[in-house]
């Protein structure tokens, strides 16, 4: 037993020499102006010399004051376990700076140093008898240990604290910590620093001066109003121009907050959207009035989960779905698959077919480019296109409305109408008739998944739809044949401007 | 048809029927309250050009079917279109719809709130940053660096 005690204790003086010396001790005492007076008589008082050297500097400074915010120990440690704690395994030798030399304690700062040393081996008795003697010496005596230790950066350096992303009502002093460069943030810790602008007015932080400032100069209606009305205005906006809405997070901080976070708004985007999603089919492959009558009736290949004529399919409730998006709207909005009806679905698709060749010394090869295109309307229905007419042709006549100008574009023949469904885990299934007069006596059906794809640094929302069958099905002799989807590519989607104004739907 | 009197908050008394003046809850529970009044009552939060502009507001809608209690699913579905008579009753200056705004707030007119909000998106729909920084003259209060990283941030909604 012995002999593992000394060892352990040489263990611990070693690694509290290594520690220290690593230590690079930032020298400034500037004298504090905010009064803390903690009661010596709770433990929790006591600074918790955070673990740290670390990097991440920012984070300790605004941790020290703890003791003057009336909550217990737990409630004031940092609760940010976001990578802080170091080095957890032994949080006696890393905690705390050590302080080598033992001489009797003269100062309150002295005695408080002691007692911090005490703290962190353990004998909490000792160490808090010192921090009473030391507190009694003097009572701001910890914002002295903090002056010395962990300096405040000078102030006005900057202003945004990086308050822990899953936590950004931490409501703790922002104007204390300083920022790493901007460009190594965090983009959810550069919103959440926007909170505090927002939310702690009374600071005078930028966005408040510049408000100022720019209502002297010209009125600013927007900027002073309250805001629950501020919401309603972005609530009506979100809901009918989602893109609109995000792009107001570009304007300024306290926008970029509100848009990165208000979950009220993107939750009725959610149902706004989410509503007009078909988790089964909404009407006939013809458009018609939907009778009961499915195209894969009596398909025996197995692959029917709800094929059938009594599919028994789930219909999805918000509440629920977005507990799969650890309860944020915002990431469902972008992340749960949805068909998407303000532009078009196209898939490109090459294929080289080699040509006749006439003197025998060259092979011609031809590069032939098709495309599909897919349009979805959210009554149910969908039109579909196999052309080789380039999308700038296509897109704004396909499926509109309004009749295509005079001259019939000459694909126009080909589109086939059918109609589509979703399920909630983002199968798509699109059936299909051809046109009329050409091969009455088949049906198509696709079956795809939706997707999204990288744009820039994020997820797009649902923009591609990968193929995962295709089905010919002759209604006569009730044969189904599978098309290889060799040259088939993925559809991705683009908006249209002239289909946005003519659905309304963006 | 009974009349009742308003008093704007630059004292201007403004006569109107308690069948108008009652599209303001405001103003309907008051007078639920106290019943009859021949005082005129004020309205201290609203002056008088902005007052009558919601009167005009409130005898065009006079014969609207109160708001179904909060059906707000069927005015989301609707929220693009703006009626046209509100549309060019909104044509105002930037101020004077934003004093609408806080009247009909105040007031408690909750369709006329809408409309005022719906107005002011319409205002923000489709445009730019800057554009929007111009419009509402808000100042950009990002680094270089902050706004792309924010502009990255919101490039899904784009697609």
């Amino acid at each position: 037993m012995d002999d593992r005690e000394t060892e352990l204790s040489r263990f611990r003086q070693q690694w509290k020499a290594e520690v220290t010396a690593r230590q690079t001790r930032p020298v400034a005492a500037q004298p504090s102006t905010s009064a803390e007076s903690p009661s010596p008589s709770s433990p929790g008082a006591k600074p918790r010399a955070p673990p740290r050297k670390l990097s991440r500097s920012s984070a300790v400074a605004k941790e020290i004051p703890d003791g003057d915010h009336g909550a217990g120990p737990a409630a004031s440690r940092p609760e940010p376990e976001s990578g802080a704690w170091e080095r957890p395994a032994s949080p006696t030798a890393v905690r705390g700076p050590s302080v080598s030399v033992p001489s009797a304690p003269g100062t309150a700062l002295e005695h408080y140093e002691r007692a911090v040393e005490k703290e962190t081996q353990g004998s909490l008795g000792d160490s808090l008898s010192l921090y009473r003697k030391a507190f009694r010496m003097d009572a701001k005596v910890d914002t002295q240990y903090q002056e010395k230790y962990f300096p405040r950066p000078p102030a006005g350096s900057s202003s945004n604290p990086p308050v822990p992303s899953t936590a950004p009502n931490s409501a703790h002093h922002s104007s204390e910590a300083v920022l790493p460069p901007a460009s190594t943030k965090e983009v959810s810790e550069l919103i959440a620093s926007f909170a505090h602008l927002a939310i702690l007015p009374a600071l005078p932080p930028q966005l408040e001066d510049a408000k100022a400032k720019v209502e002297q100069a010209v009125f600013s209606p927007l900027t002073t109003l309250p805001s629950e009305l501020l919401l309603h205005v972005l609530r009506a906006l979100a809901v009918t121009d989602v893109a609109s809405f995000s792009r107001c997070a570009q304007v300024c901080k306290a926008l970029a907050f509100l848009v990165a976070t208000e979950q009220s708004i993107w939750r009725d985007v959610c149902s706004a959207t989410f509503r007009r999603m078909l988790w089964d089919w909404g009407c006939q492959v013809n458009g018609g009035e939907l009778i009961n009558r499915t195209l894969l009736d009596g398909d025996g290949d197995g692959d029917g989960d709800g094929d059938g004529s009594s599919p028994e399919r789930v219909v999805p409730t918000e509440d629920e779905v977005v507990h799969e998006y650890g309860g944020n709207w915002r990431t469902m909005f972008t992340g749960r698959p949805r068909i998407r009806f303000n532009g078009i679905y196209i898939s490109t698709c090459n294929y080289v077919r080699s040509g006749a060749s006439h003197g025998g010394w060259n092979t011609p090869v031809h590069i032939v480019t098709y495309y599909r295109y897919l349009r979805f309307y959210p009554a149910g229905t969908v039109v579909s296109l196999l052309t080789t007419a380039e999308p700038a042709d296509v897109v704004h006549g396909l499926g509109s409305a309004t009749p295509t100008p005079a001259p019939a574009p000459p694909w126009a023949k080909y589109v086939s109408v059918g109609r589509w469904r979703l399920d909630p885990e983002g199968r798509v299934d699109v059936e299909t008739e051809p046109p009329a007069g050409s091969m009455d006596r088949y049906l198509f059906r696709m079956q795809m998944r939706v997707r999204g794809v990288r744009a820039g640094g994020r997820m797009g929302a649902s923009n591609k739809l990968v193929w995962e069958g295709f089905w010919s099905w002759n209604r006569l002799t009730d044969d189904l044949a599978e098309f290889s989807l060799r040259n088939d590519k993925a559809f991705f989607f683009s908006r249209v401007g002239s289909i946005e104004r003519e659905t309304g739907i963006l | 048809m009974s009349e009742i009197k308003l008093l704007s908050s630059d004292q201007c008394t403004i006569v109107v029927l308690k069948e108008v003046a009652e599209r303001s809850i405001l103003i309907k529970n008051m007078l639920e309250d106290v019943g009859e009044v021949t005082e005129a009552i004020p309205i201290p939060n609203v002056n008088e050009s902005v007052l009558k502009k919601v009167i005009e507001w409130c005898e065009h809608h006079k014969g609207d079917p109160p708001a179904a209690a909060d059906d707000d699913s069927d005015s989301r579905k609707k929220s693009t279109d703006i009626d046209e008579w509100d549309q060019k009753f909104m044509q105002v200056d930037q101020e004077m719809l934003f004093e609408i705004i806080l009247a009909a707030n105040y007031l408690d007119i909750k369709p006329l709130l809408d409309v005022g909000c719906k107005t002011v998106a319409n205002m923000i729909k489709g445009k730019s940053p800057e554009e929007i920084r111009k419009t509402f003259n808000i100042q950009n209060d990002f680094t270089p660096e902050e706004e792309e990283q924010i502009r990255r941030e919101n490039e899904w909604a784009e697609e």
